[in-house]
């Protein structure tokens, strides 16, 4: 439908980005205030808790993950005729990269991306300076949720992502440090991949050696 | 996580290919060693992928020969591999190292030809048999073999041709392959390759047993015409191919239409063939 569809997103999408900007409230029982939810979960967090983010899913997080589902649905359907919308959808996406309450809202943001470039791209027909600085811009924002991540899915679709926006831009998008700098962040992931998997091996093995422990 | 930072690099080689001489040496001298001497299945796998991209987007002529005949020999090593995953990526590999190793292919082909036989020729055992994933994995492992070795016809022809008992054998044996069902994307461009082999290289099909070669040819064209595999460029060439057979082979297409095997549908993708308007 594309076309036919496109012309009643003026309609359709004011309510989807105020549904997608919710920003979660969550009280604590015997405290009379609602707050921010990041806030609140920061404040019960165990203090030994370890660094990996904690997922929850309420009503009001539920409802700004179908939200944002559906942006990228449309930016992914509807191609160029999105263009009208790529600012604004991108300033929703672009800070949900590293919203630490649900890790499929970050996951479905940094997805959509290399689609709002696409859009651009084909409206202008060409990679022109403007596509190649949202490039730099999405890239910027990956790289940095990237540091904060924790889960492993997210920082597969952060990766892919940029993998898209690279060859959306294709050549001369880059200088030497800047493929250098990449280059040696996929070697870090694939370095961090590999202690992830040997942690999990000496894991599964100190078990094993427990229950040999218990046998004898 | 590996694989797709693998992915990342290969789109880095793809597009600043001026500029990835220090990840290639770091990949090469550190990387891939430690990945393929682990022997961890997901390590190797990691390994073949960046080896493809290596083939792919930078070719050849990147390295030094015995650097690249060191690459070409690491992809064949996992050919007759025991797992799946690594037999269909060190056969997809073979085939991009047809597709873009250009002349350097020819110091290279009998080792490739001989990977992409034991590929095809590797037995599913009745383990990988009573699992539908393990099985499917295994079919998409052999027909990545077979889609290969069309691409080292499509893409090396010069050099095959030039030793005809060598390009008769591998035509006749890469037809005699075909369809391949699993991997779509790769039938849809061996089906692509077929249309255009038929009527071009009629000769090495249809000379030795001319009513067998058209059964084999029309029962693929019957499997192939069908919306799953179609794509923009495919459909041309594999109604032309119908039509040609129609033509100069109007006897023996006919007979092949009834053979059996053929049902009613896969006769309508015949007749849907020969009524394609391109």
């Amino acid at each position: 439908m594309k076309d036919k569809f496109a012309k009643y997103l003026p309609f359709v999408l004011p309510s989807i980005f105020s549904m997608a900007t919710l920003n979660p409230q969550m009280g604590v029982a015997g405290q009379a205030d609602i707050h921010a939810l990041s806030d609140v979960l920061n404040e019960i967090k165990p203090e030994n808790a370890d660094n990996k983010k904690t997922s929850i899913v309420t009503d009001e997080i539920e409802e700004k993950e179908v939200a944002i589902q559906m942006l990228s649905v449309f930016i992914d359907e509807l191609g160029d005729s999105f263009f009208e919308f790529v600012q604004q959808t991108q300033t929703v996406m672009l800070s949900l990269t590293n919203f630490a309450n649900n890790d499929s809202i970050r996951t479905t943001c940094v997805s959509a991306l290399p689609g709002l470039l696409k859009a651009v791209k084909s409206k202008h027909g060409t990679v022109d300076d403007q596509i190649r600085g949202l490039a730099r811009d999405y890239n910027a924002n990956i790289y940095k949720a990237m540091k904060e991540e924790t889960e492993t899915e997210c920082l597969c679709s952060q990766v892919s992502a940029m993998k898209e926006i690279l060859l959306e831009t294709g050549p001369g998008f880059l200088s030497e440090a800047e493929v250098q700098e990449l280059g040696d962040s996929a070697l870090r992931i694939i370095e961090k991949s590999l202690n992830r998997i040997k942690e999990l091996d000496d894991m599964k093995e100190e078990e094993q050696e427990d229950e040999d422990d218990e046998l004898d | 996580m590996q694989l797709c930072a693998a992915e990342l690099i290969g789109a880095l080689f793809k597009t600043h290919t001026q500029f990835v001489g220090k990840i290639v040496s770091t990949l090469r001298t550190d990387t891939l060693n430690a990945a393929f001497s682990s022997k961890i299945q997901k390590r190797m796998k990691f390994g073949l992928f960046v080896l493809d991209d290596m083939v792919e987007h930078l070719g050849p002529n990147y390295f030094a020969a015995e650097d690249y005949q060191t690459i070409v020999q690491t992809v064949c090593m996992f050919a007759n591999n025991k797992s799946a995953s690594l037999r269909q990526a060190s056969a997809y590999g073979i085939g991009v190292i047809a597709e873009h190793g250009g002349q350097s292919f020819a110091a290279h082909s009998e080792h490739c030809l001989k990977a992409l036989d034991e590929a095809i020729k590797f037995q599913m055992s009745g383990k990988v048999h009573e699992k539908k994933e393990k099985s499917t994995q295994f079919h998409h492992a052999r027909d990545n073999a077979i889609a290969s070795l069309g691409k080292v016809l499509f893409y090396q022809k010069a050099l095959i041709q030039s030793n005809k008992p060598i390009y008769d054998q591998l035509a006749q044996t890469w037809v005699g392959l075909l369809p391949i069902t699993h991997d779509i994307e790769e039938a849809q461009l061996q089906f692509e390759f077929l249309g255009n082999f038929v009527s071009q290289e009629s000769a090495v099909l249809f000379t030795a047993d001319p009513q067998a070669g058209v059964n084999q040819v029309v029962k693929i064209l019957a499997e192939a015409f069908q919306e799953k595999y179609f794509t923009e460029k495919n459909k041309t060439p594999m109604a032309n191919a119908v039509k040609y057979l129609n033509t100069q082979a109007n006897a023996q297409f006919m007979a092949a239409c009834q053979q059996a095997g053929m049902d009613d549908d896969l006769r309508a993708h015949i007749n849907d063939a020969f009524n394609f308007q391109g």
